[in-house]
């Protein structure tokens, strides 16, 4: 069973060890019982790697996934969930603060609030977000509804990296800007050219009118503003423009002009198709190239995955659509990716961490092997997905 | 028993003694012999066998015609499925006089089918270059039927150029620039025997003085020869092929009925320490090898006074059906560079009005040298030379394409040296490919 990680989102894992010819001992399945060593970190490097030349800190360092060792079914099946999930599991829990907090403070200030005491988890880089917030952080609050709210608030996102340490910053610093590419998936090629890594990827799109609006209007109590789509694409059987209007109501705005920019904010989104982007790829190791958050090029033209520089334009992003691989141009879709999950192959190394003992243990002989592809979901601007979507995790 | 011409077998020419055709409403098997010794040397022998495989080996070239002389209503286009050459014992010996037996099995999709060439582009990304001016276009070969690609995209102004390998029509939209999505579908039909007019190939040498074509992505170098050196780049209207010894290329233009002088460049790159000049290519590979569209990549070794560059260095080259450009791009993944692409040796030159390259001043064959690039640098008009000078220009990666102005200081829209630098600065990708009716 494969390993999954998101972004600002716990993630969960599954692994077999019965991979072998002959049962796995019991000398290393009692070095895992839950009950005694749960919460143990799962560490997964893309090679296999002599745990005695490790530090349990030099080893999550090197680790493409980590995770926490949460259950344990028969004596073989281990799951958990991402690291991240110290910080606020799927169930609520989480190294959360009691009575209510009040501050108007900087980002950063905010994060040494919320974060800065939970030992599980170090705080790394903090920056971006300009100028204070106010605001009262109500008691029991988990870190990462609380960073979740933050991140809102100052325009920035968080993550935790598998070395375990939270980072704080805008897209740009956490993941590079846009022009930063690694990563190229594609059905075409595999490998790496031209500073990119190519993914070789089946890529399904599924392009859905579901959220399309025809007009958005925005509502206060009071005074309503609406915006229309300009393009009116789309008509009834009977050759009518459609009537499909999204109505916002937020009786905390006060202004019109905020009622307008609130649902020309929507129309953005709404005004248009959505597409939900699925890429499988079979490459060996993708979280060895790249990381949820990231930024990665598509460009499968029989699928309509493309981007063209004029569009690049409207869109101000960072860099050239236009990218050349293996000699030739093609125009791929940037996007950046929410959340990888990946199949655990034959040639990685696999290794528990004990914490009440630093104790490696080391399970790649045990392992089984997983076969079939690792996907990637990417589509558009988080903020846009809902909550429950982000959260997905263990016992969802 | 009968002659069949399928893919670009023996270059065009008929593969000889197909010895069983075996029917099913939607599959054909074809076995027989390379006749070696009647109609083939064992040189050449082995260069069908590699271009049969090839016609199984690669998802580049999907559907390829295949033209039977004895019964033209098996004349279609067919999905080859699978390829064998069994080779026996003997077969290679230079006394063989029989040949290794082929079986060929492909699906039969049918005469003149539908073909629909999907093309997206936009403009390269360039500071000197207005966005007005780029000219989008699309070639097919000129006995193509039923061309139509849409509303104003390519189709308004049709032009023919005559390629050595026959004549494409030359589809274009002049000022396509800015505001103008890139996205088309061109739907077309063409017969069997002409698919390959103006097709781009990749040829390889097979002895000194023979070609052949390339099909799929296997480069089979004949014994004893320097595979770098033994390919050349193809249109039939403009060809790309490294010189005899060192670092250059030669850059030759089909103009009235004949291949004319060549031309030829020289590489540089500068990392900063010092001016490095291209002088060996290492090798040599396929990335693409359809008709639309051939890529190879070289891999080069530079000097500067006895001192080899310390980075590796990439040169791409693709050229499309129908173009005079040769699309080049050199990368390396050390260091940036300052890349050039220059005349040797330099000459007198003008920059082409409106930026992004020049010419020669004096015509060869009545026909003047085209250099293009979309980084930014100024054209030296005293050597012909691009330069991506000034240390803020250094870059992974730069792009530059070479060609010719046929016609020279004569010559008329498209083919003006104006013409052929808009129609660089809009590079599209293209993949053609047979669909239903």
């Amino acid at each position: 069973m494969p390993v999954t990680q998101r972004v600002q989102a716990p993630g969960d894992w599954s692994l077999s060890i019965d991979g072998g010819r002959l049962p796995t001992p019991r000398q290393i399945t009692d070095m895992l019982a839950v009950e005694q060593y749960g919460f143990s970190h799962l560490v997964i490097t893309p090679a296999h790697v002599d745990p005695a030349a490790f530090t349990a800190t030099s080893l999550f360092e090197a680790s493409r996934y980590t995770g926490r060792y949460i259950a344990q079914e028969d004596r073989t099946e281990l799951s958990g969930d991402h690291v991240t999930a110290w910080l606020g599991d799927a169930d609520g829990k989480g190294p959360s603060i009691s009575g209510n907090f009040n501050a108007n403070q900087t980002l950063a200030a905010w994060v040494t609030h919320v974060a800065g005491s939970v030992a599980a988890v170090p705080t790394g880089s903090v920056s971006g977000g300009a100028g204070n917030l106010d605001w009262t952080r109500p008691s029991g609050m988990t870190p990462r509804d609380s960073l979740d709210y933050l991140a809102y608030n100052f325009g920035v996102e968080w993550r935790v990296r598998n070395s375990i340490l939270l980072d704080v910053g805008t897209i740009t610093t956490l993941y590079g800007a846009g022009n930063a590419v690694r990563a190229i998936a594609t059905p075409d090629w595999d490998g790496a050219d031209q500073g990119l890594v190519a993914l070789r990827s089946r890529i399904r799109v599924t392009r859905s009118l579901e959220r399309y609006a025809a007009a958005v209007s925005a509502f206060n109590g009071s005074s309503i503003a609406s915006v229309n789509d300009p393009t009116l694409t789309y008509f009834d059987a009977f050759g009518n423009p459609l009537w499909l209007r999204k109505y916002i109501e937020d009786t905390s705005i006060a202004g019109t002009t905020e009622l307008t920019t609130l649902a020309t904010a929507h129309g953005g989104a709404d005004f248009s198709w959505r597409d939900m982007l699925r890429v499988e790829t079979d490459s060996f190791c993708p979280l060895k190239d790249i990381t949820p958050g990231d930024w990665i090029k598509i460009w499968d033209p029989d699928n309509r995955i493309w981007q063209l520089q004029n569009e690049y334009l409207a869109f101000l992003l960072d860099g050239p659509a236009e990218t050349h691989y293996a000699g030739q141009i093609c125009w791929p879709f940037l996007t950046r990716i929410y959340g990888i999950t990946m199949q655990i192959r034959d040639g990685m190394g696999v290794y528990l961490v004990r914490g009440v003992d630093g104790e490696i243990v080391d399970l790649t002989d045990y392992v089984r092997w997983e076969t079939g592809m690792s996907t990637l979901e990417v589509g558009t601007d988080p903020r846009r997905l809902s909550a429950a979507v982000r959260r997905t995790g263990v016992g969802k | 028993m009968a002659n069949l011409r399928i893919g670009r077998i023996a270059d065009g020419g008929a593969l000889t003694n197909v010895d069983a055709v075996d029917l099913t409403p939607d599959s054909i098997r074809i076995t027989g012999r390379i006749a070696v010794g009647s109609d083939y040397t064992v040189e050449q022998m082995k260069v069908i066998r590699d271009q049969l495989l090839g016609l199984a080996s690669h998802d580049d070239e999907v559907f390829v015609p295949m033209v039977f002389a004895k019964d033209p209503t098996l004349t279609g286009m067919v999905r080859v499925r699978e390829v064998r050459v069994p080779i026996d014992p003997g077969e290679l010996d230079e006394q063989m006089r029989m040949g290794p037996r082929f079986d060929i099995v492909a699906d039969r999709v049918g005469a003149q089918p539908n073909i629909e060439s999907h093309l997206i582009g936009g403009w390269r990304n360039t500071a000197t270059v207005a966005t007005s001016l780029p000219t989008a276009w699309h070639a097919v070969p000129a006995a193509a039927l039923d061309y139509y690609d849409g509303v104003d995209t390519f189709q308004t102004l049709p032009t023919v150029r005559t390629a050595d390998t026959g004549a494409v029509n030359f589809y274009r939209n002049d000022g396509f620039g800015a505001g103008v999505t890139g996205n088309a579908t061109a739907r077309w039909s063409v017969p069997e025997a002409n698919w390959y007019d103006g097709a781009a190939a990749i040829e390889m040498l097979h002895s000194p003085t023979e070609w052949h074509t390339v099909i799929g992505r296997h480069l089979a170098p004949t014994a004893g020869m320097d595979k770098a050196r033994a390919w050349r780049l193809t249109n039939g209207l403009v060809r790309v092929y490294p010189s005899p010894a060192g670092g250059t290329l030669e850059v030759q233009a089909y103009s009235g009925g004949a291949w004319g002088t060549a031309k030829v460049i020289k590489f540089a790159a500068a990392d900063g320490v010092g001016p490095y000049e291209f002088n060996r290519i290492h090798t040599v590979a396929v990335s693409r090898n359809t008709p639309e569209q051939c890529v190879v990549r070289l891999t080069v070794g530079l000097e500067a006074a006895s001192l080899d560059y310390p980075h590796r260095v990439v040169l791409d080259l693709a050229l499309r059906r129908g173009d005079r450009i040769i699309d080049g791009r050199m990368s390396t993944t050390g260091q940036n560079m300052l890349g050039s692409v220059g005349t040797d040796p330099g000459e007198a030159g003008t920059a082409i009005t409106g930026n992004g390259g020049g010419r020669t001043d004096t015509a060869v064959n009545s026909n003047r040298f085209v250099l293009l690039t979309p980084a930014a640098t100024a054209f030296g008009a005293g050597a012909s030379v691009l330069d991506s000078s000034g240390a803020g220009n250094r870059k992974k990666a730069w792009s530059f394409g070479v060609g010719w102005e046929i016609g020279g200081s004569g010559s008329a829209d498209p083919e003006r040296a104006t013409d052929l630098r808009n129609q660089y600065f809009a590079p599209f990708w293209e993949r053609t490919t047979v669909v239903g009716w």
